[in-house]
């Protein structure tokens, strides 16, 4: 039955011609019948066809009636407006392709953005059930400092104890010596616990990933490695699986390669080694260095995971207070974790390509405003042919949808053009690749937004066009028509010009905070400094006379190469990774209370590093030579640290101890303090920070030996790596390079996020002051059109060209002030929700407030001017005689 | 969409149905058949039944076929589908529950 219905319907669709054959024999056979019926009765012929036509009804209707019973007359008159649409269109190509391209360009850019958005905040992380993962950091109770890195005691407490989580896993960073394979190469690997791969639910490109008997020492340490690494040094050999590696010295069994892109939580590993942690590792509670991860159980909700890890958090803080007084657990969805920061600035885009289509709309609804008073004429024909209004809103709007969903194809295309810029904001450590894609996601939504925004545009005028009364149509002779309109068109000139405003302040913000975080006082000269690494393999390098050779013999070589200025090694450069911090106790002070000892950032560098960044020394002297492995010990200390910990009194000289504070640990001196240096980020303020010299034994282990090598040059950074490279080769043949950049790159890494906001919320900016413009121009001439005859009459009275002019401009003067009066008071209110993506600039900064309003104006008065003239130069004679 | 005067469209649905359940009808006959069957009580406009015919036909209830009539010319006639007659049994079933519950209200209690 439902097929015979099709059929029908099919029938009717495609069989068009036979359906209204039988339609009409059908009633001429029933007229027929009447008529002979009534001729039988006697009636004259005239009579018996009048009283059969009249018994049966209008015969047109009625047919009608019959096709909307069979339900394709929808289908029909679509396909029928959508002809009479592009007929219409190609009658007028140049309105049809300004009207396409400015509805491409507002649907491109919501369809770019949203890809991005898609891909951040709804495409499905390429994990198994990834909505019950989530990442465990310790948090700070006292709210003083961000999240920190779990200890590992703390992360075997929370996982052994817990009764919300399925089961949790961790890993840490470990730096790689590769050997024996050709060349030495440095890679970035993680040591893992063995359910690591598991509790993430990713499945092995080949061979096998990490399996619960990894965990102990007994299968020997095992490896997993990363596809890229993969397929660059090994060219995708299968054969590599079951071959045994040297790393830092140690044999590892490859035993199989992770899925193509797979890193977690954070891009840079190349290999996953286990077992990553002895017992003994399990028991510290004093080093902060995990990453830890945890799937919820089923039915758990995020409240009840972080209400039990919250309290476990407490009873550990009792349990330990020596060493976890004011640490809580944090449990971070993984979602969150990755879009955590991008959030604000995705909500800012999508407000600014919300406003962008809004102007768009009204722009739209201009162009089709004014076509629509030019087919008043057009439209009355068909009315008084006994079109419907509702028949005719109907065909208007088809018109609109017709466009908008060509604009929307086109927009879709120019928005894949956009993806790679776009793609510059997602971070680097997002799992799931950093490309856009256009998936059936982002094609619903720009479906959507071009019917959306086909009815935003299209209603006004296609309510307006409809509302035609016959008889005023047919008595006015020409297409001069009613000053009535302009109400609705000022109004819209009102809304575009708030829009802009809105649009071109969020943009002179962006733009003011890029131009102060980029010359932001960072606290040393960023140009001509080249930046790398050499990672020391801890075996070979333990005893500190080695490693204090090898940075001399280094530094040394370095300097000596032509376009070298100096040279100077350090752990961890300003910008370029956070490093750690060590706690420190002051002589002659109180001993602070548990947990609220001071703790500074770390450094350790050789002699010649302030001289080569180009850190201005404040007091005292920076450490030499003269600071070896027998020599006293000292530190060098920033301003940032001499002001917290000695405020109004003078840090040189003073003393200070690590670790337990006893007397058994040595104490170091200061003997110098230097100026600040931002090291986190650009628009994050220093910290309290300590400088050790390379010679001689600091606190901490390893992880803070100084691995990078920082050089100025005399010109380009980059010319003498080839010559770095030998130099350290001569050294140790045995030592990777890696990391090679320019601090200048590092710089762009810092704010490129922001550059690539300031970037697209400009343009936006700048499209929205176009349409503004082409908007008030159109309304302004059709105004000059429509008004010609009275300008003319007014000018054969006397009045004079300026008088004119002034009263065209005065008009958009007018709708131009409301217009930015409106959108100030609309930035005012909305930007203060986005000031954390400002920098050194207030939300409601007033020369970018005052900057948006004079560009507004001058535009405004630069599209007002050419049918202001216009107007001035009618002739009274010819605009009066015109009719 | 025209309604007929004074007649629920079901009722026209099921007066078209019972028209047709005996034998194949064209329109014109099938106007005659109700005019006759129900006199001047219902006044329904000739007119009127087309459309009715077309969306009960749509809905798979009758079906058409186009053959020679009483007069030797072509005409559509419309014959009950099986679906049809199960339709038409509900709605007579309806009906009748409707009037005697009308009955039950207007008319008065003998006895």
């Amino acid at each position: 039955m439902r097929l015979r219905r099709i059929f029908l319907r099919l029938r009717s669709l495609f069989g068009r011609n036979r359906v209204e054959r039988e339609l009409a024999n059908e009633f001429a056979f029933h007229l027929d019948r009447q008529i002979e019926e009534n001729l039988a009765r006697g009636m004259s012929a005239s009579e018996a066809r009048a009283a059969a036509l009249r018994e049966l009804g209008g015969i047109a209707q009625l047919q009608e009636e019959c096709r909307d019973m069979r339900r394709v007359n929808l289908v029909e008159t679509v396909l029928a407006d959508v002809r009479y649409a592009v007929r219409g269109f190609r009658r007028q190509p140049g309105f049809a392709i300004l009207a396409t391209l400015t509805l491409a360009l507002g649907i491109g850019a919501s369809a770019a953005l949203f890809s991005l958005v898609n891909t951040v905040l709804i495409r499905r992380l390429p994990f198994a059930d990834p909505g019950r993962l989530a990442m465990i950091w310790e948090s700070d109770t006292t709210g003083r400092t961000p999240l920190d890195t779990p200890a590992p005691a703390n992360f075997a407490d929370w996982k052994a104890r817990n009764r919300t989580f399925a089961d949790m896993a961790a890993g840490g960073w470990v730096t790689f010596n590769f050997t024996g394979w050709g060349e030495p190469e440095q890679i970035h690997g993680q040591r893992v616990t063995a359910n690591f791969f598991s509790l993430l639910g990713v499945k092995p490109a080949i061979g096998r990933l990490l399996a619960p008997s990894d965990d102990n020492l007994q299968s020997g340490h095992v490896a997993v490695i990363g596809y890229g690494w993969w397929e660059r040094r090994f060219r995708k050999d299968p054969r590599v699986v079951g071959q045994t590696v040297t790393l830092n010295g140690d044999p590892y069994l490859i035993v199989g390669v992770a899925p193509a892109g797979f890193q977690f939580p954070a891009s840079g590993a190349q290999i996953w080694v286990a077992p990553g942690f002895t017992q003994r590792d399990f028991r510290q509670r004093n080093n902060h260095f995990l990453f830890a991860f945890g799937r919820l159980k089923k039915g758990v909700l995020l409240e009840q995971a972080r209400a039990d890890m919250t309290a476990i958090a407490r009873r550990l803080e009792m349990e330990f207070s020596q060493s976890n007084t004011n640490i809580g657990a944090a449990v971070i969805p993984l979602r969150e974790y990755y879009a955590g920061d991008l959030k604000l600035a995705l909500t800012l885009l999508l407000a600014a390509v919300g406003v962008l289509v809004l102007i768009v709309c009204a722009n739209l609804a201009h162009l089709f405003l004014a076509r629509g008073a030019a087919r008043r004429r057009e439209i009355g024909m068909r009315a008084a042919l006994g079109a419907g209004r509702g028949r005719l809103v109907r065909q208007l709007l088809t018109e609109c949808v017709a466009l908008s969903l060509v604009a929307a194809a086109l927009g879709a295309a120019l928005s894949t053009g956009a993806f790679g810029f776009l793609a510059r904001l997602i971070p680097d450590s997002f799992p799931a690749g950093t490309e856009l894609h256009f998936d059936a996601t982002v094609f619903g939504f720009t479906a959507a937004i071009a019917f959306l925004t086909a009815v935003l545009f299209g209603i006004a005028p296609a309510i307006q066009a409809s509302c035609i009364d016959l008889n005023e149509l047919l008595k006015l002779g020409s297409a001069r028509g009613s000053a009535r309109r302009f109400g609705a068109q000022g109004a819209m000139v009102v809304t575009e010009v708030g829009l802009t405003v809105l649009l071109l302040v969020g943009a002179g913000l962006l733009l003011k905070s890029y131009i102060r975080i980029r010359n932001v006082n960072i606290g040393f000269r960023a140009e001509n400094l080249l930046v790398l690494e050499t990672p020391l393999p801890p075996a070979k390098y333990s005893d500190l006379a080695r490693r204090a050779r090898f940075y001399g013999e280094v530094v040394e070589e370095s300097s000596k190469l032509p376009g070298v200025i100096s040279a100077a090694y350090v752990n961890f450069p300003p910008l370029t990774f956070t490093g750690g911090s060590s706690c420190f106790y002051i002589e002659g002070k109180p001993r602070p209370r548990l947990g609220e000892s001071p703790c500074a950032f770390n450094r350790v560098a050789t002699a010649d590093y302030f001289r080569t960044i180009r850190v201005s020394l404040m007091r005292g002297r920076m450490f030499d030579e003269r600071d070896d492995a027998e020599s006293p010990r000292v530190l060098v200390i920033n301003q940032a640290l001499a002001h917290k910990f000695w405020p109004g009194e003078d840090a040189l000289g003073q003393g200070v101890r690590f670790g337990d504070g006893g007397p058994n640990q040595p104490v170091y001196t200061v003997i110098g303090i230097a100026g600040d240096v931002r090291q986190v980020a650009l628009n994050a303020t220093p910290s309290p920070e300590m400088y050790f010299p390379a010679t001689q034994a600091g606190p901490g282990g390893s992880f803070f030996w100084p691995h990078t090598l920082v050089v100025r040059t005399a010109g380009n950074p980059s010319a003498p790596v080839g010559n770095i490279r030998r130099a350290i080769a001569a050294v140790d043949p045995n030592l990777p390079v890696a990391n090679i950049r320019t601090m200048n790159d590092v710089l762009d890494v810092q704010t490129s996020g922001r550059q690539t906001q300031t970037v697209i919320v400009s343009a936006f900016a700048a499209a929205a002051l176009l349409l503004a413009s082409i908007g008030l121009y159109g309304v302004l001439s059709y105004a000059v059109a429509q008004r010609k005859v009275e300008i003319g009459i007014r000018m054969a009275l006397g009045a004079r060209r300026g008088e004119v002019i002034r009263g065209i401009t005065g008009q958009a003067v007018r709708w131009t002030a409301f217009g930015v009066m409106f959108g100030l008071a609309g930035a005012f209110a909305l930007t203060r929700w986005f000031s954390a993506l400002f920098f050194g600039v207030s939300p409601s900064d007033p020369f970018t407030f005052a900057a948006a309003t004079l560009l507004s104006f001058a535009v405004a008065a630069l599209a007002s001017f050419v049918p202001a003239s216009r107007a001035a130069s009618i002739d009274p004679v010819v605009a009066l005689r015109q009719d | 969409m025209g309604k007929p005067n004074d007649l629920v469209q079901g009722t026209l649905d099921l007066l078209i149905l019972k028209t047709v359940s005996l034998e194949p009808k064209h329109g014109w006959a099938i106007a005659k058949r109700i005019q006759q069957m129900s006199g001047d009580v219902l006044q329904v406009q000739q007119g009127s039944l087309y459309p009715a015919l077309h969306r009960l036909e749509q809905q798979g209830w009758i079906k058409a076929a186009w053959k020679e009539s009483e007069t030797g010319r072509q005409a559509k006639f419309y014959s009950l589908t099986r679906a049809g007659r199960r339709q038409m049994e509900k709605e007579l079933a309806n009906w009748t529950r409707l009037s005697a519950a009308i009955d039950s209200v207007v008319l008065p209690l003998e006895g």
